[in-house]
């Protein structure tokens, strides 16, 4: 997760807290893994030092230390930079799903029913979220969703496949 | 409360059902998949009474409905089921409004009465400013919708869809499944899908895969 | 031309022999009449008229057949449009070809006549020989039409659903045609015509024919009207759907219905006439059959139409038959859209026909002759209906091969 290009990118609206960037990164990147406050500051410090942010200011007032941090012209580029990044797509084919069924062969027919009944429910689970979610939400489950979909479309056709090179 | 127990059913030399039993309860969704001519809308027009088995039983409350009289099944269609198409099929040379209270005309309830609960229907599936146009008129999503609506109205206690977002891209057929689903879990009314998407069958309580005619159960056949 | 004729299955081998024998028997019909009209003799006239008469019928069938585009014809038309033909290319063919057929059937009924009337009157003959041949090209020619639009051969035909100006100017050129020469044997005008009372006949024959064509305007119009009260006004769902239906396609009902509202139209004008002229009775009773006849044939011209109607509806038709609407539902459906075109049609050419008559007439028409005209015209415009009807009613069992279910699957 690039986290801290995510950051830069919750900065560029106006200074915030360390507290007010975590709440933020966990709704607008729904379904993601939350963010630890260890992490917040670890990822701000190293933005700090980078000159890509810079404490704006901070603030005492009765409560807990609180800094507020900005970003700066350099991190301004450096975001720019990062949201016109195209990935390669993926140039290897890294998943563990794939890995079993090339070890397992044609003995893999047990495994990927199974694999597809895990697949056909979390989908489930993930539609049922979609009717009263946020749009951030919906996004996610979304995204979610067609890869699991593309995943299962895969798992059918390797089902296939297997059996007809076993007739073969 | 529809059952369907060891449904046999060929076209020609082909064998489209080879022994296919299930339940449906009521208010349940189940989504039937599987590829293409494995079966799947054999099995849905079976269930819905459209065609009957060459051996097995389809049974709706206790009572074999396969072995009706033509006649008696045609009424006990139209008082119990919906049909939803992929195509919508809805007649071009009525109006969305006309098309949604046919059934319950045919059902002997006049005119005015029918032409209320329509707006009604069309109205709860968002398509209350198409009444007045013709099919013709309609994008795909407003289509289905209205075919939904249609097959709402005469509050059926099985709806019977076969690929009803076939031909509809992601956000229309996503408009087109809560539409229908939402009203139908609000009416208690139990839905039987077809359909090859599996985004689609994930709308479903219940799956089941049909696989050259037969049901597919953990190992492969 | 020798492209369209290669490949010609059975169908179209009769169908081309339907129309080449068409044009002959219409030939000699309108030659046989021309030569039987004398102005001062009412029963001959009166036998001319019913001979013109089935000539009317034999015309309808004609141009029916020309349009009963056999499956293969149509996709051979089509090939050619792929190949790289245009539309007009295709039309012309197409009138060539219809022109071509009616000259040949043509030329065989005129040697028929030549032959049968060595001392009788033989003027009429090129006349009517162009005549005919000309109604085989105009009708090869829109016959042609309707491959143009879709040369991928989707059988959806090319519908015209309003009135066309054409129709207007063919309607009143035709009525010209007829009305000119009653009047004149009336004493109205005096212009010198070529071939005297030949010519007028045969101005008349040609009129009709042109009415023939250009009836389908009135009507189309009539039928609209008519299809939207009904719908507006319909309590069952029958009566809404076959409403709506024709509602939506006048023209080809109209169309259908040409032949059968001429035949009222003129059985409502004999009629009108008999109550005054009583003693010709076998020349009554020979166009009364002539009227018989032509109702018959224009039978065929239902027929083709209901097949199309049952094609262009299937789908829809069988959706609802999914969802549990019986099939005697559907056929009362059939039934009720032939009753909604043809009552309209038929009540109006049964007023029209007998006022015609009534009206020139004025004064010397006598009130107690009315009865049996207004009788008569309510009797025809009945019989009318229920031809219609009858041919719905006969159409119902092919609905059960429409409504077969394979045919909603994706």
């Amino acid at each position: 997760m690039p986290t801290s290009h995510v950051l830069l990118g919750l900065l560029v609206e106006r200074p915030k807290h360390g507290y007010e960037l975590k709440k933020e990164h966990d709704q607008r990147l729904a379904g993601a893994k939350p963010l630890a406050y260890g992490q917040v500051y670890a990822t701000l410090q190293r933005l700090e030092r980078d000159g890509f942010a810079e404490v704006a200011e901070t603030s005492q007032e009765g409560g807990p230390e609180r800094t507020m941090y900005a970003i700066t012209d350099g991190g301004r580029a450096e975001l720019t930079q990062w949201l016109n990044t195209v990935d390669a797509p993926a140039p290897y084919v890294a998943s563990p799903l794939f890995a079993r069924v090339a070890v397992a062969g044609k003995d893999a027919d047990a495994y990927l029913v199974r694999q597809r009944e895990a697949h056909l429910t979390r989908m489930r689970e993930l539609t049922a979220t979609k009717v009263a979610g946020t749009p951030a939400e919906v996004l996610a489950a979304d995204y979610a969703l067609q890869h699991l979909d593309a995943d299962l479309r895969w798992i059918e056709t390797a089902l296939t496949r297997l059996k007809e090179d076993g007739n073969a | 409360m529809l059952e369907a127990r060891g449904l046999v059913k060929s076209y020609g030399k082909a064998l489209a059902l080879t022994g296919v039993s299930l339940e449906i309860a009521e208010g349940e969704i189940l989504a039937i998949t599987g590829p293409s001519g494995s079966g799947k809308s054999t099995l849905l027009h079976c269930l819905a009474g459209i065609i009957r088995p060459e051996s097995g039983e389809v049974v709706l409350d206790g009572k074999r409905i396969d072995t009706l009289a033509e006649a008696e099944l045609t009424r006990l269609r139209r008082e119990n089921f919906g049909v939803v198409f992929q195509f919508g099929e809805l007649v071009p040379e009525l109006t969305a409004a006309e098309n949604v209270a046919l059934p319950m005309l045919f059902n002997r309830r006049d005119r005015q009465a029918s032409m209320s609960v329509a707006a009604d229907w069309l109205d709860r599936l968002g398509v209350s400013d198409c009444a007045g146009q013709r099919p013709g008129e309609l994008s795909g999503g407003q289509l289905q919708r209205v075919a939904v609506a249609r097959a709402l109205a005469t509050e059926p206690r099985v709806i019977f869809a076969d690929e009803p977002t076939g031909a509809l891209d992601t956000l229309g057929g996503e408009q087109v499944m809560s539409a229908l689903l939402g009203a139908a879990r609000a009416s208690n009314t139990a839905v039987v899908l077809v359909t090859h998407d599996n985004r689609v069958a994930a709308y479903a309580d219940r799956e089941i895969t049909l696989r050259d005619g037969a049901v597919l159960t953990g190992v492969t056949p | 031309m020798r492209m369209l004729n290669r490949g010609r299955s059975r169908t179209e081998r009769v169908r081309a022999l339907l129309v080449a024998a068409g044009a002959g028997a219409a030939t000699l019909l309108i030659c046989t009449a021309v030569s039987l009209v004398d102005t001062r003799n009412e029963g001959s006239s009166l036998t001319a008229l019913a001979l013109t008469l089935l000539a009317l019928p034999v015309a309808g069938l004609v141009h029916q057949a020309n349009r009963l585009a056999s499956a293969t014809r149509e996709r051979r038309l089509a090939g050619l449009r792929l190949a790289g033909a245009t539309p007009r290319d295709v039309r012309l063919l197409s009138a060539l070809e219809g022109g071509w057929l009616a000259l040949s059937g043509s030329l065989a009924g005129a040697l028929i006549y030549l032959i049968t009337h060595l001392s009788g009157p033989m003027v009429q003959v090129p006349v009517v020989l162009i005549l005919v041949t000309l109604s085989g090209v105009v009708s090869g020619a829109r016959a042609g039409r309707h491959v143009i639009s879709s040369p991928l051969g989707l059988v959806r035909r090319s519908r015209l659903r309003g009135p066309r100006k054409t129709d207007l100017l063919l309607t009143v050129a035709g009525v010209g045609l007829v009305v000119l020469p009653l009047l004149m044997t009336k004493g109205y005008f005096r212009i010198p015509v070529p071939f005297g009372g030949y010519g007028l006949a045969v101005s008349m024959a040609a009129g009709l024919v042109l009415v023939l064509f250009g009836v389908t305007l009135a009507t189309t119009w009539l039928i609209r009207l008519y299809a939207r009260r009904a719908g507006r006004r319909a309590r069952s769902p029958e009566m809404l759907l076959a409403a709506r239906l024709v509602e939506a396609d006048p023209r080809a009902w109209a169309r259908a219905l040409s032949v059968v509202s001429l035949t009222v139209f003129f059985a409502a004008a004999a009629g009108a006439q008999q109550a005054g002229v009583g003693a010709y009775w076998h020349a009554h009773a020979l166009v009364d059959l002539a009227l018989l006849v032509a109702l018959v044939t224009s039978a065929v011209a239902l027929v083709v139409h209901q097949a199309e109607e049952l094609i262009d509806h299937q789908r829809s038709f069988a959706a609802l038959a999914a969802s549990g609407v019986p099939e005697r539902a559907l056929g009362a459906v059939l039934v009720r859209q032939a009753f909604v075109a043809a009552l309209p049609v038929c009540a109006v050419a049964a007023l029209v026909g007998t006022l015609a008559v009534i009206l020139p007439l004025g004064d010397i028409y006598q009130v107690r002759w009315l009865g049996w005209a207004g009788a008569r015209a309510v009797a025809v415009a009945g019989i009318g209906v229920l031809a219609a009807v009858l041919v719905a009613l006969a159409a119902r069992p092919l609905l059960r091969g429409a409504l077969r279910l394979d045919k909603l699957r994706a």
